[in-house]
């Protein structure tokens, strides 16, 4: 069984960049590539994604590697980090599924440190092991180091993620289920720390520092793009993406990967066929009508690739072509047969993880079904090719590549190929040939955008096909997360998982395929993550809640199309770790089974909100606090195994080794961000501290007064002792005395008693310093983490 | 009266607790108030760093002493030799015209000058102190013995000149900590053998001989050899060797001590053994200095570079960041950088493209993006520099490529010289800040083991709970594992390591940056000709910043066609040239080389004239005509032991004097503003730091070199990151009222009812004597201040009326 993950394809990406590396090596020891996608979204919207790998060896001499990233990598026991600033949302409904993942507003940081017992020092030889084995407390420290650094190379104010509301360590992946790993955060040896800060905002100053770590700068290469910043930052939907890893390449040679990406959704229209022919840089073109009909990439974006990068031992820019038309896949005979094969090798996915790209083979038992269904998808994708090819004949010198899932059973020939319908065709073009060949300016024509918004599209008639969806298509899932109730001191959450009917029939049609031992563990699947489970019917949500926001469990409802269904029954897995004031942040981790028939999950949570001290609340204390968005993610069938992109329509060449086709591969696993939400807090009057002041003041002054006064007074009670003690000076009197002063005694002792507990309960350092000082008084001190921990395992 | 006991018992008794009370609330808000209110701060040894910045202050207290032995050579047999008497004006002779060389008088030197005079079967020494090194003995003595209560007497000698020159035997020379006889003239053989060896070889000759003993920091070695093949009327020719030698050749007819022939031996040591760089000129070398400035322009760059402080960083950290600039490697260009090129040539250019002289697209061609091999370069040429400076400054080196790296100053045709030229006064504005060089603030690039050819390694230090690298260590290349020539390696490394690895405290302060530039120029505006500031082109096509670095243009065309070229051989190797010149440059070096070169210069230009004026006016004032002086140079470093030894001599001298600043400011500062904090992690720093300050002077003074410089290099690390510490520059600034506004609303309410009921014990004391009935109900109770104090006088009201019974039992 495969098991590997999404960090399988950054392995694969990784060990691509080391081959680049081992190829070109002797002398260079630093790579560079770069890599564009252009691909429309609608009429008038048109997503850019670009993307700069860069990868080395060397530890000091570097050819392109910026040295402040080398730097932080060898620095700090970092496995991996991985940062998003992102501006505006993704509109699901609108644009589509993403061909590259979105991102919630604001930062995402993920990093990914090595425990620091393991770590393998990168030619530490002379310095010995790190000293930070104090867990915790390192990993603090490596995070704030990781935190200061990145903010600082990205002019961005992360130091906001340093406080600890936002951090949460791990979640339980889909792909982990399987290995039984639900409570596991991640790899043995490998700590996750991810963070999200909503608030942030991208703007220029983040690009410019972005820029500087590319080797050219915006000066030349595909990073020209952006030179037209108003265009850039004008863009509905910005994100800048910086990833830092470190691997080694083999025992000692430690290696360390940066990739950059960009994504961006550009405003752009198609001039009418008429005005075409004076749109600038037409008359360059090649095909004269045809292309002057279109829109030039580099228009679009009001800037020119002028120079190439010369560092660059790779510069492509990949054009999505716009999908079939639903009437041409339906016209085709076999278009029913395609169906069950696409979802077969989505069974095999979900059951198989996502198989390595050099693989090649599926090895997983349960896949039968792909060998009799691949020969007649194949078959079918032949007999629709040649529709198909006709239409981006006019482009230039770019050539087709599709994704392609190959198997080893063979049929026909030696191989067969199954083009998946999920990913659009690209055309691909070389920016350096293009370069080469035309001076400057690349020129590239865009194909006509289409008639209506992908994302829009669907309906009745497109479900049938199936093929329909998926990426550069309507979204297959839409997620909605509100916050209702009014009030300031108590709210409720609501998250909406829609499917849509084409993932639907996928998922059903996949189940089926996979035959009893899905039905089985979805019948019988108690709360555990039990073997067998059928990952196709799993949906996980994943939300970080800030310590003020404290959601109650026990009010956790979810309902399945509107109807309550109880939470146990369909529990696969469940991870939740309640927040500790001021320290952590509250995980909810579930995931839930959920027949195809489903079509809606919803999640209600009610919490309660905390009271902040004045000084834990921004400038802006009333625009409400940010609660970050949630990760769901669920199991798309059609993302197919041991997929790869190929040249031409039947499949056959030799695959392009391209880090972001590998990328755009990516998994069976799909995630979708919710948007962010606000959570309005009671602002307090802020002039509040001297208000607490003086009435804490007035407390212990109370509390003095009061003890000084029980102290020095004489009752009745002492006048009658007196007297008595004068009249008779017996024992009587003696006696009276003692009780007079015992209860004096006890009186003041409930008093201290009264007062110090009033101040334990009020001020929580005064806690810690007693506990403190129990402890070291050789008491055992009950410390909250027992219960925290029976709760972490769900046990409780 | 007696009845009267017992009441008064009970009204002790809260007599008691009133006064307990107040005690216990003194006692317990006092520290408490105390506590919260109090900054915390680590002792300090303020004494001790008083007193060192005393002792710093005096003169020559971090200057290391130089020894300049005159090892005067005697050929024997008919050639004129020294008595034993002539040795010791000799050796003073030879201090005197070393000072006058330097421009300075006795007090400001620390010198000795030692002469050994080699005679077959017989060595005889004598040295001389220069007035400022024995003032400091005598200085260091007295503290000495005032310290262990005992009164001066040493020092009073008035005699600068301590004649040991007895016979002795070679045994007694060993031990010694000076160059000893090496007895060169104890056979006629070995005679020749040294009288005849060329500079060169004399160097490796008496490096040979000398073993361990001379090749030592601060110890120089100047041979006053005996020319057999001269006639007496030549002039002395003199060397300074690749080590720490030097030569004197003098006509054999005459005594070394010549006046000629000790002018050359001043000549020769002034600049390069004994001079102190970068020391504050007296006024007299500084109006002389002034008067050649205003002549000269050269002369003004090259004291203002001296005046520079030194561009490494208080831990003795300095980065080498090699850069090779591609400023527009793409055949295209976009038309509005090439009209900005136009306008910037300006008219002359017009007409010279008309007439043609302008190279033709050239450009077009040729555009390719120029790369190193850095590794190569760096093991070839930068590893020596490192190892040579490792006990002045830690060096660290990266590189990088960058392209698209336009410069701000476009260069205009000359035809005349068929190049583009950059006037000298628009070069400090040729470098654009978006280049994307080193940062100096990121930290220092970490060498791993990456590519064997490179021996480094990577040195981390540990601060806090992160390793950190800080460093290069230069180790030599380590044989195979199981060679024999293994543990004999590990061991030197492991010897080598502590003096290489970086004081405690490096990592929080930022190493100084040096940026060496290779700039290639746009295909268009090839051969780009920098000029210097007389109008003519620059030596090499570079220029320095002092304190940012250097710059040099590679004019070299790569093939047409290629996108990618590498820089040739040749060019690499010039660069590498350059680039150690330039550093001398920044580090200050540069100026006792080209003294010796320039005597030269001067030497030619007035040799054919001296003759003749010499004889003419034969002016007593006019110093006798010397020879030529040859300078050796290192083939594989550059940098010649001596110059390092001189770059120490600055570094140790300026680390002392800023550690005991720093210290001392430190300690002015923390004395001045009570408010700032200091951690105990600071105070452990500065005990430390003044720790390593006593030894870096106790160092000098034994003119231990590498102590010395390792001590104050400790010292001034250790005082700066105590200085810098974080906890010092955030003060919290809390105004005394804010202290007493924010404790004051607990403290007063609680102590009212102590005072309340001090005053009412008071009062009931003074009216005791005349104690009468009402004075109980009127004793100070009624009076209440606030509301909460109304029910505890209340109660105290009643508790008070029982009382009444008692007293009126005793009336």
């Amino acid at each position: 069984m495969c098991t590997r993950s999404r960090c399988c394809v950054s392995k694969a990406a990784a060990g691509l960049a080391v081959a680049v590396l081992m190829a070109g090596m002797a002398v260079a020891q630093d790579v560079f590539s770069e890599e564009a996608l252009a691909a429309w979204l609608g009429p008038s919207h048109l997503m850019v994604h670009l993307r700069f790998d860069q990868a080395t060896t060397a530890s000091r001499l570097h050819l392109s590697f910026p040295h402040a990233m080398q730097h932080l990598a060898t620095a700090l026991p970092l496995k991996s980090a991985e940062l998003h600033l992102t501006a505006g949302r993704w509109r699901y409904g609108e644009w589509g599924w993403p061909l590259v993942p979105a991102k919630p507003v604001g930062a995402v940081l993920d990093a990914s440190f090595v425990a620091s017992a393991s770590s393998p020092e990168a030619g530490g030889t002379s310095g010995g092991g790190s000293g930070s084995d104090s867990g915790d407390a390192g990993l603090e420290a490596h995070w704030s180091a990781l935190v200061a650094a990145l903010s600082g190379l990205s002019c961005a104010s992360l130091s906001l993620l340093r406080e600890p509301r936002s951090v949460g360590e791990g979640h339980t992946r889909l792909q982990d289920l399987e290995a039984g790993r639900a409570n596991a955060s991640g790899v043995a040896g490998v700590r996750r720390l991810r963070a999200l800060l909503p608030h942030e905002a991208l703007c220029t100053e983040n690009l410019t520092p972005w820029l500087r770590l590319l080797p050219c700068g915006d000066q030349a290469g595909l990073a020209s793009l952006l030179r037209h910043r108003p265009t850039v930052f004008g863009a509905e939907y910005v994100s800048l993406g910086l990833l830092l890893e470190r691997g080694a390449v083999s025992e000692d040679r430690p290696g360390v990967r940066l990739v950059q990406t960009a994504t961006f959704v550009v405003r752009a229209t198609a001039p009418a066929a008429g005005s075409g022919g004076q749109a600038k840089g037409a008359e360059s073109g090649t095909g004269s009508a045809a292309a002057a009909a279109r829109v030039m990439l580099e228009q679009a974006l009001r800037a020119e690739v002028e120079h190439a990068c010369p560092p660059a031992a790779r510069s492509l820019v990949f054009v999505a072509e716009p999908r079939e038309e639903p009437a041409a896949v339906v016209a085709a005979a076999p278009a029913a047969p395609l169906t069950p094969a696409a979802a077969a090798a989505g069974s095999c996915s979900a059951s198989a993880g996502q198989a390595d790209g050099g693989e090649g083979g599926v090895a997983a038992g349960s896949c039968t079904s792909l060998r009799e269904a691949a020969p007649a998808a194949g078959e079918a994708v032949e007999q629709e090719g040649p529709g198909v090819r006709e239409q981006p004949g006019a482009g230039p010198q770019g050539q087709q590549l599709a994704l392609w899932a190959v198997s080893a059973g063979s049929t026909h020939h030696g191989l067969t190929a199954a083009r998946s319908p999920a990913v659009p065709r690209l055309q691909v073009y070389d920016t350096l040939d293009l370069l080469d060949a035309r001076g400057w300016g690349l020129h590239l024509p865009l194909p006509s955008p289409p008639a209506r918004p992908v994302g829009a599209g669907g309906g009745g008639l497109g479900s049938a096909s199936g093929g329909a969806s998926g990426a550069l298509g309507p979204a297959p899932v839409a997620v909605e997360r509100y916050v209702t109730g009014a009030g300031m001191l108590r709210g409720g959450m609501v998250l909406a998982v829609r499917r849509s009917p084409q993932l639907r029939e996928r998922l059903r049609v996949a189940a089926a395929e996979a035959g009893g031992a899905c039905a089985g563990a979805a019948v019988g699947g108690g709360g555990a993550a039990a073997d067998g489970v059928c990952l196709l019917e799993v949906v996980c949500v994943y939300q970080v809640f800030p310590w003020y926001i404290r959601p109650w469990l026990h009010t956790l409802s979810v309902l399945y199309d509107g109807q309550p269904v109880p939470l146990q029954r369909h529990l696969v897995s469940r991870h939740v770790r309640p927040a500790t004031a001021r320290a952590s942040p509250g995980v909810v981790d579930l995931c839930l089974a959920a027949s195809p028939d489903v079509s809606e999950l919803r999640l209600r949570l009610d919490f309660s909100k905390a009271f902040l001290t004045a000084f834990e609340y921004p400038p802006d204390a009333h625009r409400g606090f940010d609660v970050p968005a949630a990760l769901v993610s669920y199991v798309e069938p059609l993302a197919l195994p041991a997929a790869q992109w190929r040249e031409g329509d039947s499949g056959e060449g030799q695959a392009p080794a391209s880090p972001l086709l590998l990328a755009l591969q990516g998994g069976a696993v799909q995630q979708v961000y919710t948007p962010a939400l606000l959570v309005p807090l009671a602002a307090p009057d802020f002039s509040m501290p001297y208000n607490v002041i003086c009435l804490s003041s007035t407390v212990l002054a109370v509390y003095f007064g009061a003890t000084l006064n029980l102290v020095m007074r004489r009752g009745a009670g002492d006048t009658a002792g007196a007297d008595g003690a004068a009249a008779a000076g017996g024992a009587a009197g003696k006696a009276a005395a003692r009780r007079r002063r015992l209860r004096k005694a006890v009186q003041a002792v409930v008093l201290l008693v009264a007062f110090g507990a009033l101040a334990l309960y009020l001020d929580s350092e005064l806690r810690e310093q007693a506990e403190e000082w129990l402890r070291g008084l050789g008491l055992e001190v009950g410390s909250p983490k027992p219960l925290l921990g029976c709760q972490a395992q769900g046990t409780c | 009266m007696a009845a009267e006991e017992r009441p008064v018992l009970p009204q002790s008794r809260r007599r008691l607790y009133a006064i307990g009370f107040l005690a216990a609330y003194v006692l317990a808000v006092l520290p408490i108030w105390y506590e919260a209110v109090r900054v915390p701060r680590a002792p300090l040894p303020h004494d001790d760093i008083q007193a060192l910045e005393e002792e710093v202050a005096a003169p020559l207290a971090g200057a290391l002493a130089s020894t300049v032995t005159v090892y005067v050579l005697c050929a024997g047999g008919t050639y004129p030799c020294f008595k034993y008497n002539e040795l010791s004006p000799y050796a003073e002779a030879v201090g005197e015209e070393i000072l006058r060389q330097l421009g300075k008088t006795s007090e400001q030197v620390p010198l000795v000058v030692r002469v050994v005079h080699d005679e077959k079967g017989a060595c005889s020494t004598s040295s001389w102190d220069s007035e400022g090194l024995m003032a400091r003995q005598r200085r260091s003595s007295q503290r000495r013995d005032s310290g262990s209560g005992k009164k001066a007497k040493a020092g009073a000698k008035g005699g600068r000149v301590s004649n040991s020159g007895s016979y002795y035997d070679a045994a007694a020379a060993a031990s010694s900590s000076y160059v000893g006889c090496l007895s060169l003239a104890s056979s006629q053989q070995r005679l020749t053998g040294v009288l005849s060896a060329a500079d060169r070889a004399l160097d490796d000759l008496a490096a040979k001989e000398l073993g361990g003993q001379g090749d030592r920091p601060g110890h120089y070695v100047l041979f006053m050899l005996p020319d057999l093949w001269r006639l007496g009327g030549d002039l002395p020719l003199g060397a300074v060797g690749r080590r720490r030698f030097g030569v004197v050749r003098y006509p054999a007819g005459g005594l070394p001590s010549a006046p000629a022939a000790v002018r050359l031996v001043g000549l020769l040591a002034a600049p390069a053994f004994a001079s102190h760089l970068g020391d504050p000129l007296d006024e007299a070398a500084l109006s002389a200095a002034r008067a050649a400035a205003a002549s000269d322009p050269a002369v003004a760059a090259q004291l203002a570079d001296e005046a520079l402080p030194l561009p490494v960083s208080p831990a003795a950290q300095l980065h080498l960041s090699f850069s090779l600039c591609n400023a527009h490697p793409s055949p295209h260009y976009p038309s509005h950088t090439l009209r900005a090129a136009a306008q910037a040539s300006g008219s002359t250019a017009k007409q010279d493209q008309d007439s043609g002289a302008r190279p033709p697209a050239a450009a077009s061609g040729s555009f390719a993006a120029f790369a190193w091999d850095f590794a190569a370069f760096e093991a070839q040429f930068v590893g020596p520099w490192k190892n040579a400076l490792s006990a002045a400054a830690r060096l660290t080196v990266s590189s990088q490529v960058l392209y698209f790296t336009p410069a701000r100053v476009n260069g205009s045709w000359d035809p005349q010289r068929a190049a583009f030229t950059v006037p000298h006064a628009s070069l400090p504005f040729f470098v654009d800040s978006s280049w994307r060089l080193d940062p100096s603030r990121t930290g220092l690039p970490a060498s791993a083991a990456a590519d064997g050819a490179v021996p480094y390694d990577l040195a981390t230090i540990h601060s806090g709970d992160r390793s950190s690298a800080i460093g290069e260590v230069v180790l030599p290349p380590m044989p195979p594992a199981h060679a024999p020539g293994r543990a004999v390696a590990e061991a030197a490394a492991a010897a080598a390591l502590p003096r290489l690895l970086p004081p405690r405290a490096a990592g929080s302060l930022p190493p100084a940056v040096l940026h060496f530039v290779l700039f290639a120029p746009p295909p268009a505006q090839r051969p780009l000709l920098l000029l210097g500031p007389d109008g003519e082109a620059a030596p090499a096509n570079s220029f320095h910043v002092p304190g940012w670095g250097m710059l040099q243009v590679l004019n070299q065309v790569p093939p047409s066609g290629a996108m990618m070229a590498n820089v040739r051989e040749d060019n690499m190797e010039e660069f590498a040239r350059e680039a150690l010149t330039q550093l001398r440059l920044l580090l200050g070096l540069a100026a006792a080389r080209r003294r010796l070169i320039q005597h030269n210069e001067l030497h030619a230009a007035s040799s054919p004239a001296a003759s003749t004026t010499s004889k003419g006016s034969s002016n007593e004032d006019a110093p006798p005509p010397v020879g030529r002086i040859e300078l050796l140079t290192d083939l594989r470093s550059g940098l010649a032991p001596w110059e390092a030894d001189a770059l120490l001599r600055r570094r140790t001298g300026a680390d002392v004097a800023a550690a005991a600043a720093t210290l001392g400011s430190l300690a002015r500062l923390l004395r001045q503003v009570p408010t700032l904090a200091l951690p105990p992690a600071a105070g452990a720093l500065v005990r430390d730091a003044v720790a390593a300050l006593r030894r870096a002077l106790a160092a000098v003074e034994a003119s231990n070199y590498m102590d010395a410089s390792k001590a104050a290099q400790q010292a001034r690390s250790w005082a700066e990151a105590a200085f810098s510490d974080p906890a010092l520059s955030t003060r919290q600034n809390v105004p005394d009222t804010h202290l007493v506004g924010v404790y004051l609303p607990f403290c007063l309410p609680a102590a009212v009812p102590l005072l309340q009921a001090l005053l009412h014990e008071i009062r009931r004391r003074r009216r005791k004597p005349t104690a009468g009935v009402d004075a109980q109900g009127t004793s100070g109770v009624g009076q209440t201040l606030s509301g909460e104090m109304e029910a505890s006088e209340g109660e105290q009201l009643i508790h008070t009326e029982p009382n009444t019974p008692v007293k009126a039992n005793d009336s």
